[in-house]
């Protein structure tokens, strides 16, 4: 949708083709609620845990993968900017300097850095996973119903606000494609003071945004807009249990 | 205007803001060697234009949205995960900076000087928990740390202050001519 990097103004990524997979995978059959409060103990633990937690984590990861029928080529290519991150991490981690100034690579160090971008990975992978097997309404009930003890904040009014920003995120991404587009068709890139061209760019792009605002706004009130809208049903099964069960289990090996 | 129309108006804008800042993550512009990226000058803006709370609420929807698994945050992606991973601090610091910048610009009552205030504030937050949460999941050396996750990025955000006036200037009255921030304390 958005197109090869330009000169001028680029998009930095495109969006992520990772997202639901409709499937019949015992994940998939989970409710949202269990997958997401064992996926944020496992990431929390994730980010402390010794080699034999993260092989166990691993392997468990490449069973749901497989039972999800995720194809590890695609999940790689989707998530190659992170993998340059990792290497970054790995080079900042593990390269230190002699007296001589020059770059030294311990094994020790090595082996540290390679841990921590282990741990970097899994993290990410089992988010990929809670998206790809999870819908996006059901996701937003289990987090209406995560928000509904929280003071002060009124979680349906959060949800339509998410809903809105799904149906406006790649409008507002095509404006600012087009916007891009028009301002080099009238050379902007000749400009030399280099504050000109985001000062523009974004002006336009909030003039353009606030003005779909204000329609949106008129079109909300005329349809009678309210907070009360129904909600996907949610319910917790044995499978539920079963899952919180092996996740413990998963959990305690990094004991 | 009446109550419900105006609070409408601000979940609008609000939203609007949000899916901004999510889009800033996918949008560069080449000025000199690095690249800017717009996300935090978009954080800044929602401070800047729709005050503290509405700040906040802008970007905790934006953190929502990402929670729930949209690609909204750098580089498409999106999921709880992000939070615990090593750019989760600057996820968390983009709410606080937000609702600090919001709240002094508000004092303010549209001075430049403590619009500017604001921003170096807001953006030294962002990167107060960003490079500690860096530093703890990666393991790094508080220095090391900022030398890979702050000190790269400072020229830009010199200019994205510097762009901030002129953008705000312009958009305070199309944003005040439906609900006046500074005045309702929104």
């Amino acid at each position: 949708m958005l197109g090869s990097a330009r000169k001028g103004y680029s998009t930095m990524g495109e969006l992520t083709a990772i997202g639901f997979k409709p499937g019949s995978s015992p994940l998939h059959r989970l409710d949202p609620r269990t997958k997401q409060l064992v996926l944020m103990a496992l990431s929390v633990t994730t980010l402390w845990a010794d080699v034999p937690f993260l092989v166990v984590n691993s392997m468990v990861m490449m069973v749901l993968f497989h039972s999800a029928h995720l194809h590890a080529r695609r999940l790689f290519l989707e998530i190659r900017y992170f993998l340059f991150f990792l290497f970054f991490v790995f080079v900042v981690r593990a390269v230190s300097f002699s007296d001589q100034m020059f770059p030294v690579i311990t094994p020790n160090e090595a082996a540290e850095a390679l841990t921590v971008c282990w741990r970097l990975l899994l993290i990410v992978f089992m988010g990929v996973l809670l998206m790809s097997t999870t819908r996006t309404a059901d996701i937003r009930a289990a987090l209406i119903w995560g928000m509904k003890p929280l003071p002060f904040v009124n979680e349906r009014m959060a949800a339509t606000m998410v809903g809105l920003v799904v149906r406006f995120l790649p409008l507002i991404l095509f404006q600012a494609n087009e916007i891009g587009d028009a301002m080099r068709a009238r050379g902007i890139e000749r400009r030399r003071n280099p504050l000109i061209r985001l000062i523009k760019f974004t002006t336009t792009l909030f003039r353009r945004v606030f003005l779909r605002a204000d329609e949106l706004v008129d079109t909300m009130q005329a349809r009678c807009y309210s907070e009360h809208r129904t909600l996907p049903e949610l319910s917790f099964s044995r499978n539920d249990i079963i899952a919180i069960g092996v996740g413990i289990l998963v959990l305690l090996s990094a004991c | 205007m009446d109550t419900s129309t105006k609070q409408l108006k601000l979940m609008v804008y609000a939203t609007m803001m949000a899916t901004l800042t999510a889009v800033g993550a996918y949008i560069a512009i080449p000025i000199g060697p690095v690249p800017i990226v717009l996300q935090n000058l978009f954080v800044m803006m929602a401070g800047l234009l729709l005050g503290g709370r509405w700040g906040l609420t802008s970007v905790g929807v934006y953190l929502l949205a990402g929670a729930i698994g949209l690609p909204v945050f750098a580089g498409g992606t999106g999921g709880i995960g992000k939070f615990v991973g090593p750019t989760g601090g600057y996820l968390l610091g983009f709410a606080a900076a937000a609702y600090v910048i919001g709240m002094i610009s508000q004092r303010g009552k549209g001075s430049v000087a403590v619009d500017v205030f604001a921003m170096i504030v807001g953006t030294f937050i962002i990167y107060f928990f960003g490079v500690s949460w860096l530093k703890i999941v990666t393991g790094m050396s508080i220095s090391k740390a900022v030398a890979v996750g702050m000190l790269p990025f400072l020229i830009g955000d010199v200019l994205k202050i510097a762009a901030a006036i002129p953008i705000v200037k312009s958009l305070r009255p199309i944003i005040a001519g439906n609900i006046d921030v500074h005045r309702t304390g929104a």
